[in-house]
């Protein structure tokens, strides 16, 4: 499958959850990719959700997302 | 093969017939070589009727890999070495090269000789005959066609025979095609690489007289008929049968048999024809000390059959060219040649074949003093032969199907013998190409045949 | 016309074309000729206690049927008595007072060595020294050479010994036989160097004779390393002068070597950092014609640029040389391919299928010719098929304009350490 499409997917998977308000609490980098741990602030039981980042445009996207949270995407 | 320049004719008659143009250095082809920009799915591969791997075969003469490099091009075409000095390159791989219009095509077809005569002065076989599976064929014709489809079809493990009726094999690369720029000691590496892999030439054997037709059908397996054409047709004109007209192709296998004879010397030529066998007649009778020759052609240049590169060479030898000129008369005294009679044509309208039809022009007539005239407007059909198998044709044009396949279940057809009426091509590439074709259908026709049953 | 003189570390040069410590410049007669030729300057061929060379001494790698890609050579520093290069040296700038001669030295790492042949050299009136800290072959196994300039202390002390009675400028060469140059070149500068020269020779082999599996070059059959020169090390030469020009701690000027071939390989080197470049290998390949055209083609480049000083240009894309880290993720280029221009080779294809992103499509046009597409959304901008393309201009790598703010490495961890797990914990 064409990377770009991943990307894409990985990319629509972000800004869904950055719109829902969920916010990151951990991420961890091993051989597999980016794992991001999700934390939903407005759920009473703090639903936590996991996403694996595996195409280095998502890997990037993420990374400028959180260093310029002001910006609009 | 614009390497070839015309023109130093030689009072020594000897020297005008040997080899023009000497190939290139080793400095020249490594330059070259390196020129290539080793194209993916290169267009000069698509271009060529044999489909040689020519980025292979140069980047090989790049990296010195001579052997490697002959191997290339002669597995894709038995005839490399003659193509390399006959192909009309401009019109095929040089011609398709991505270069043109950058800065200047690669000089594939000297590349190609510079790799087939290193396989020539290498002097060893670089194929192999295949395991034998028993079957035979019989191939009529030791020309381009004759001899691609038996190298082919020994490697594949046929025992092959070639009938041919003529001296020496080679057809007309041995016969027809001008020794200063196909020596036939080339053609001779050919046929000895051919034998070489197990295939029998009987020389001297012409079929319908030294073998019957019968005999051939009962006795092998499979035939390939890769006869060729015959001789030049009558022009169909008084004085045709005077002292000093020539069929140019007997005119230039005179030249391929023995030592060139004073009998041209100082005379002066007409040459009737216009196509690549009439440029080549016109060259010789120069070499052979004529102090004029003329082409004589009832079109213009721009109908001309003949390649580019055989025009500018003709030209560069002197060779004079009359267009919308066709002759009506042999003049003769005594019973030799003295003068041809022409009538002056114009272009009417286009014809059946897209070409334009010649038009006399009336009270056009005139007279050239002239004292030999060769014939080189095309040639017939071994009509006879081919009633003799019993196969379709139209006027002599044998007719087969794409796998070459003729209306004779176990013949086959390929060369110059199937060229006419739009089928075909009469190129010696093409010639080989069919050649191999026809080996890999009668293969095929093998392995059905073993799958039926 | 530009002016094309140069002051490199005092020594002063109508030009910044110099010719470089090698055989061109072993005598008189030959750094004479140069001179005539428009050469600014010139590094005399080493000395030291005289040496003896073999037969042969040299050697080439050519790529793709062009000569003299790179050069090799295992030649020695001079085999000539110190006089009789004394003497010449003299006549030479009597003749040539306006040109620069620079004497190149070296001897055992010992205080008194030095100081005896700087004073002998400098008077005969030589514009500057030059300290060899860098051929690799032949001299290191004395103890010299390279092997000096591997050992940072070694080239810190030679040049404070050689610093004290010096009275003329001194600049320092080096050897890219190290892992970091800067350090060696930061040594150099704390010795007292007043400028630094680099590169010396790559230690290489030119190759092996396929026939009689001999190494090339071979003396009797046997072969030595030798010092690797020329156009192809030109890259590593260009890096090495920029590591140094953008280092803080190295504030002296530089002198670039390494495969100079013409005023465009010169005009890259003062680029990166070099007042001024040194010739071999080019002159050695044609002779010492060649710097008509580097002084006129370097003239005409200024001039066309409007400025008025080659001095101007030294160092202008020493602020740009940075480190892979500082580097913006988020630029991003893409290859179009001009339809119009493409031959159809398809190098760009086949290239990017078997060795890159798979991104290029063979195609056929509306008009049923072959064309090649670039498929933007795949395409990662590695560049590889603008460089095999064969035609200018058939490839362009075109930027997109920025949909997402620039971001680097650096910043990308610095900023990732706020969410990282500490995986000891784990």
């Amino acid at each position: 499958m064409s990377e770009y499409i991943e990307f894409q997917a990985e990319k629509r998977k972000i800004d869904g959850y950055f719109e829902d308000g969920y916010e990151i609490s951990i991420i961890t980098e091993d051989l597999s990719g980016m794992h991001i741990e999700f934390a939903s602030p407005f759920a009473a039981d703090r639903e936590k959700v996991k996403l694996l980042l595996t195409t280095p445009e998502a890997r990037k996207y993420i990374a400028t997302r959180l260093l310029y949270p002001q910006v609009m995407y | 093969m614009s390497s070839i320049t015309g023109g130093f004719i030689s009072p020594n008659l000897k020297e005008n017939f040997e080899e023009i143009y000497k190939g290139m250095t080793k400095t020249d082809a490594i330059i070259e070589a390196n020129r290539c920009l080793y194209c993916y799915d290169a267009p000069c591969i698509k271009a060529c009727p044999t489909g040689i791997q020519i980025p292979n075969f140069i980047k090989k003469i790049a990296s010195n890999n001579l052997k490697g490099s002959a191997k290339t091009i002669l597995e894709a075409n038995p005839l490399g070495a003659s193509c390399a000095r006959v192909c009309p390159t401009e019109e095929l791989c040089e011609g398709a090269c991505v270069l043109n219009g950058v800065s200047m095509p690669i000089n594939i077809g000297n590349l190609q000789r510079y790799a087939t005569d290193y396989a020539m002065k290498l002097d060893k076989p670089l194929f192999e005959a295949g395991v034998s599976n028993g079957n035979t064929v019989a191939i009529i014709g030791s020309g381009p066609a004759g001899l691609s489809a038996a190298r082919e079809l020994s490697r594949l493990g046929y025992k092959v025979t070639i009938f041919e009726a003529e001296k020496e094999a080679g057809g007309l690369g041995r016969y027809g095609i001008v020794s200063f720029r196909l020596p036939k000691k080339v053609v001779e590496w050919e046929v000895q690489q051919v034998v070489e892999l197990g295939v029998e030439i009987k020389t001297n054997c012409r079929v319908g007289f030294d073998v019957s037709v019968g005999e051939l059908v009962k006795n092998y397996d499979r035939i390939v008929l890769a006869i060729g054409m015959s001789k030049v047709p009558e022009l169909g004109i008084e004085g045709e049968q005077l002292d000093g007209v020539y069929d140019a192709i007997e005119f230039i296998k005179d030249t391929k048999i023995s030592e060139p004879t004073e009998e041209l010397r100082g005379k002066k030529v007409a040459v009737i024809g216009a196509g690549n066998t009439a440029i080549d007649a016109a060259t010789t009778a120069m070499r052979l000390g004529a102090s004029n020759v003329q082409i004589i052609y009832r079109r213009t240049q721009k109908e001309m059959t003949a390649y580019q590169f055989e025009y500018e060479f003709a030209k560069q030898d002197g060779v004079e060219f009359r267009w919308l000129t066709s002759p009506i008369e042999v003049i003769g005294e005594n019973g030799k040649v003295t003068g041809l009679k022409c009538l002056k044509m114009t272009l009417g309208e286009a014809g059946t074949d897209g070409r334009q039809k010649p038009v006399p022009v009336d009270s056009s007539e005139f007279t050239i003093e002239v004292d030999v005239v060769i014939k080189a407007i095309g040639q017939s059909r071994y009509k006879e032969l081919i009633e003799a198998f019993d196969l379709e044709n139209v006027f002599g044009v044998v007719q087969v199907d794409e796998s070459f396949n003729t209306s004779q279940k176990k013949i086959y057809a390929c060369g110059d013998v199937i060229f006419g009426n739009g089928q075909g091509e009469a190129m010696v590439v093409s010639a080989v190409e069919q050649g191999k074709n026809v080996a890999k259908a009668i293969h095929e026709s093998f392995e059905l045949q073993v799958e039926i049953a | 016309m530009a002016d094309l003189s140069i002051n490199l570390g005092g020594i002063k040069s109508p030009n910044p074309f110099w010719l470089a410590s090698a055989p061109p410049t072993n005598s008189g007669y030959q750094v004479q000729r140069a001179f005539e030729a428009g050469w600014g300057g010139a590094v005399w061929k080493t000395l030291g206690d005289p040496i003896l060379n073999v037969s042969s001494r040299f050697a080439a790698v050519s790529f793709n049927g062009q000569r003299v890609a790179g050069f090799n050579n295992i030649e020695l520093i001079t085999d000539r008595p110190l006089e009789v290069n004394l003497k010449e040296i003299y006549e030479t700038k009597k003749r040539f007072p306006n040109h620069a001669i620079i004497a190149s030295l070296m001897v055992e790492p010992k205080r008194h060595k030095w100081h005896e042949i700087v004073k002998r050299v400098q008077g005969v009136g030589v514009d500057g020294f030059e300290l060899n800290f860098g051929c690799p072959h032949g001299m290191a196994e004395r103890g010299m050479g390279s092997a000096s300039g591997q050992v940072p202390e070694l080239v810190e002390k030679q040049t404070f010994w050689v610093k004290e009675v010096a009275e003329v400028p001194v600049i320092v060469k080096l050897t890219p036989n190290i892992t970091d140059i800067t350090v060696t070149a930061q040594a150099a500068v704390n010795g007292g160097a007043d400028a630094i020269s680099m590169i010396n020779t790559i230690n290489s082999l030119a190759g092996v004779d396929l026939d009689t599996w001999n190494t090339i070059p071979h003396v009797g059959g046997k072969g030595a390393h030798g010092g690797y020169c020329g156009p192809a090390v030109k890259p590593i030469a260009l890096n090495m002068v920029g590591e140094c020009a953008r280092n803080p701690y190295i504030n002296v000027p530089i002198s670039g070597i390494g495969g100079v071939s013409n005023w465009q390989d010169a005009a890259e080197f003062l680029l990166m950092g070099a007042t001024g470049v040194q010739v071999c290998t080019a002159a050695m390949h044609h002779g010492f014609s060649i710097v008509e055209d580097m002084i006129d083609g370097l003239n005409n480049y200024l001039d066309e640029k409007g400025i008025a000083s080659v001095m101007d240009i030294v160092g202008k894309t020493v602020p740009k040389y940075s480190e892979w880290g500082d580097l913006d993720l988020n630029y991003k280029v893409v290859a179009k391919i001009n339809n119009d221009v493409c031959i159809n080779c398809n190098k760009c294809h086949i290239a990017c299928e078997d060795t890159s992103h798979q991104c290029i499509d063979m195609l056929v046009g509306a008009n049923g010719k072959p064309m090649l597409k670039v498929r933007e959304e795949d395409c990662v901008g590695c560049n590889l098929c603008s460089i095999v393309c064969p035609v200018d201009g058939a490839i362009e790598m075109v930027k997109l304009k920025n949909t997402l703010p620039s971001m680097t490495w650096n910043q990308r961890q610095e900023m990732m350490e706020r969410y990282a797990v500490n995986r000891i914990a784990r």
